[in-house]
């Protein structure tokens, strides 16, 4: 149903969970000392083969870093982490709206 | 190449009911409801993909729709419309997404040709239902012959519409609906939906291609 490409620029490593509506991908391993500049770009969120960037404003993320602890619309991660997608049917059907009207 | 088995798995008949389902603008046109797939829109990309390696290489997608057919039409062909002029018209892909499970489906293709979209239907007594953008051509114009219509194929198909308004029309090939199953025709050639029952469970993708 849902699927996510990824651009890895580094060591961080990630675990990717998809749900029908919604995924769940843990980012962990990135070393803050020695690879401070690592980091993850989720290029693509497709749902039911459609490509739909703008289900990045349905995404949060709660990271290790104090400072950023809570993030919304990611599509860029620096942090270790948990990334998460969550949207419903109505959602797409405004999104297809406001892209066609 | 008259049909394709397998175009579509039945999961592929399935997504593009969904499609339909969430998209915002249905056309009802007083015959069926028609949904543009929107195609060319970057976020169809993937399914574009996906259609287009089901066709030949020299065959390029113009149009993708969905349809929901509740009565059956008239007497048209997919030619180009101004729009598409300078197009070297292709193929008519109609692959049924759901069918009933009694009752049969057909389309019937005829020998007859137009490179330019027109339509019988107003000559056919339909008026201006179903097709909203193609010409509406009489016989007389067209220069159909008074030969009189295959009785039989008319009896067991075409009763919807009026028999002596078929006359100097000739059947090319009769295609049975099949779940997923791609029926082919060159968009040139006169075709027409067979008269059909249940008017709730009937629904399409038609696909036509230009050569590239």
């Amino acid at each position: 149903m849902i699927n996510l490409e990824f651009e890895n620029n580094g060591t961080l490593k990630y675990n990717t969970e998809v749900y029908k509506y919604g995924a769940k991908v843990e980012f962990y391993g990135k070393n803050y000392k020695t690879n401070t500049d690592d980091y993850v770009i989720i290029s693509n969120i497709y749902f039911k083969d459609l490509i739909l960037p703008e289900l990045f404003e349905f995404t949060t993320m709660i990271t290790d870093n104090k400072d950023y602890l809570n993030l919304t619309n990611v599509n860029y991660v620096s942090f270790n982490g948990i990334w998460q997608l969550n949207f419903t049917e109505e959602d797409i059907k405004l999104i297809l709206e406001k892209k066609l009207t | 190449m008259r049909k394709i088995d397998n175009f579509f798995t039945k999961q592929g008949c399935d997504w593009y009911k969904w499609y339909h389902s969430v998209l915002p603008e249905t056309r009802d046109n007083g015959q069926r409801l028609l949904t543009m797939t929107h195609y060319a829109q970057p976020f169809f990309a993937k399914k574009l993909k996906q259609l287009q390696e089901h066709l030949p290489q020299n065959e390029e997608i113009t149009t993708v729709n969905i349809n929901f057919d509740y009565s059956a039409g008239g007497i048209h062909s997919d030619g180009y419309i101004e729009l598409d002029k300078d197009d070297k018209i292709a193929k008519s892909y109609l692959i049924p997404i759901s069918v009933d499970a009694i009752d049969k489906y057909y389309t019937i293709i005829f020998d007859q040709t137009s490179h330019r979209a027109v339509t019988f239907n107003s000559a056919l007594g339909l008026g201006s239902k179903g097709i909203t953008t193609y010409k509406q051509v009489t016989r007389e114009e067209y220069g159909l012959s008074d030969t009189p219509f295959d009785k039989k194929v008319y009896e067991n198909y075409l009763t919807h519409l009026d028999y002596n308004a078929l006359r100097g029309l000739t059947v090319d090939y009769i295609h049975e609906w099949k779940l997923g199953d791609a029926m082919i025709w060159p968009r040139e050639n006169f075709h027409v939906s067979a008269n059909f029952t249940n008017k709730n469970a009937r629904a399409s993708v038609l696909i036509t291609t230009r050569y590239t």
